[in-house]
């Protein structure tokens, strides 16, 4: 069983809602097995919220249960604020890791989906605010383009900037494992601290002095293959 | 997607046992009590106004003088709820109704004073100025530390939290200088008391993104 796939379709939304209440540790892999019982929507929160309750207790298996449920609903709404592009699942793993953060601000008893969709929808608007910025950045980044190629660029600029580029991708290759990924995460994928954290598995202060590192390393081995 | 499943994996992965916050009133009872501690040691340390008493026994000035607490501790209730998600926004209105208290006290107050002395009533007194500086220079810690109780507002609303917050702490704080500061009358209260407060509330609508990146959960958009 594929259980990303599973949690895809409408139906699986209600996967983790079967089960009431919460099975132990060995009945979790039929919990995530795939089932066509209707449950009502409006049971989807209380069951989360529960799911929550635990996880702010230290149930561990609670809290991937409720981490799964909730995925295809955050897809929903950032498909809904942003359109069908890539930024939709990444925007979802983004909302992931701030619930992660802010899980302490939950409060046990209430309701669960106000809670989950302000977070969500914030995000969205974050992400919304980001591509408006990206786009006026690359508007304004082709115009200088246009100009540039179109006035002075030479076939041997184009040469010189495509091997500016490859040996930037050289010299990032060419970086320790730890620097590499911190260059990556923060430079090149432009991602936040507190998201590259998740995905490197090392804490923000490491990445910082990776990233310095991987800057310092960048710069020492281009001045070198600048220099005669 | 598979990505979003390995994440999911590590996030449980490492996920420990968190204590949920408090509940918004037990919040707001923790913090007046400690903002009372520290407004108390700065107005003992510089004194209590001699006139405090026949002060407060006029109406104008003890609406104003309430009004400022009030405004001081509903907004702080404020803060607490909607910097939770989830909470409705217009908690944000709360602190409404004693911030126009205070504005009628300071009304009523300046009636009184152009009762008393006439146009002299609206004279301008820089040296009123040291209040606005007070009020500064205590409220900046207090906002501080209620900033860091509410920095996970980052990924909610981070300027309007921001905003009640200062608010919050500003109202205290003038209240508390009104303790040991004497000698200005109504509209210099205005003027340098309610105007520091709301300035200081107003550049934290500017701030108060930048300010939670910092110290909150909130990233950079």
């Amino acid at each position: 069983m594929n259980p990303e796939r599973n949690l895809d379709s409408a139906s699986d939304r209600r996967i983790m809602d079967t089960a009431t209440p919460f099975p132990g540790p060995a009945s979790m892999s039929e919990t995530l097995m795939p089932t066509m019982e209707t449950v009502p929507d409006n049971e989807d929160g209380a069951q989360w919220g529960a799911w929550m309750t635990r996880a702010q207790q230290g149930d561990r298996e609670a809290y991937q249960a409720v981490l799964i449920a909730m995925t295809p609903y955050l897809r929903s709404i950032a498909r809904r604020l942003l359109g069908q592009d890539q930024d939709v699942e990444d925007v979802a793993q983004e909302i992931l890791i701030v619930v992660h953060d802010i899980r302490h601000t939950y409060e046990p008893g209430r309701p669960f989906k106000p809670w989950l969709s302000t977070i969500a929808t914030r995000r969205c608007i974050d992400q919304l605010r980001r591509r408006t910025r990206r786009l006026q950045h690359e508007i304004a980044e082709d115009g200088d383009l246009d100009v540039t190629s179109s006035t002075h660029d030479s076939p041997e600029d184009h040469v010189a900037r495509d091997q500016s580029d490859r040996e930037l991708r050289e010299a990032v290759d060419g970086l320790p494992g730890r620097q590499r990924e911190a260059i990556r995460l923060l430079r090149l994928q432009e991602l936040s601290l507190n998201e590259a954290a998740a995905r490197s598995e090392q804490s923000i202060g490491s990445l910082k002095v990776a990233c310095h590192r991987a800057i310092k390393g960048l710069q020492r081995a281009l001045a070198h293959k600048e220099s005669p | 997607m598979s990505d979003t499943r390995a994440l999911i994996e590590q996030l449980a992965g490492r996920a420990n046992a968190v204590r949920p916050l408090p509940s918004p009133m037990k919040r707001t009872v923790a913090w007046t009590l400690g903002a009372f501690v520290l407004i108390a040691v700065m107005a003992a340390s510089y004194g209590l106004r001699p006139d405090l008493l026949a002060a407060l026994s006029q109406p104008a000035q003890a609406l104003e003088w309430t009004g400022s607490v009030l405004t001081g501790v509903f907004a702080a209730y404020a803060t607490f709820q909607i910097s939770i998600p989830g909470r409705s926004p217009s908690w944000a209105w709360l602190p409404a109704l004693p911030l126009a208290m205070w504005l009628g006290g300071i009304g009523l107050g300046c009636l009184h004073d152009f009762a008393i002395q006439g146009p002299a009533a609206f004279a301008f007194q820089t040296h009123s100025g040291e209040c606005a500086r007070a009020i500064i220079a205590m409220s900046l810690p207090l906002a501080l530390v209620m900033a860091i109780m509410v920095r996970h507002a980052g990924v909610v609303r981070p300027a309007p939290t921001a905003m009640l917050a200062v608010l919050s702490a500003a109202a205290l704080c003038s209240a508390g200088v009104s303790l040991f500061h004497s000698g200005e009358n109504a509209l210099m209260s205005l003027v340098w008391h309610f105007g520091a407060v709301t300035l200081l509330s107003l550049i934290s609508v500017l701030f108060g993104g930048k300010v939670f990146s910092w110290i909150g959960h909130a990233r950079r958009a």
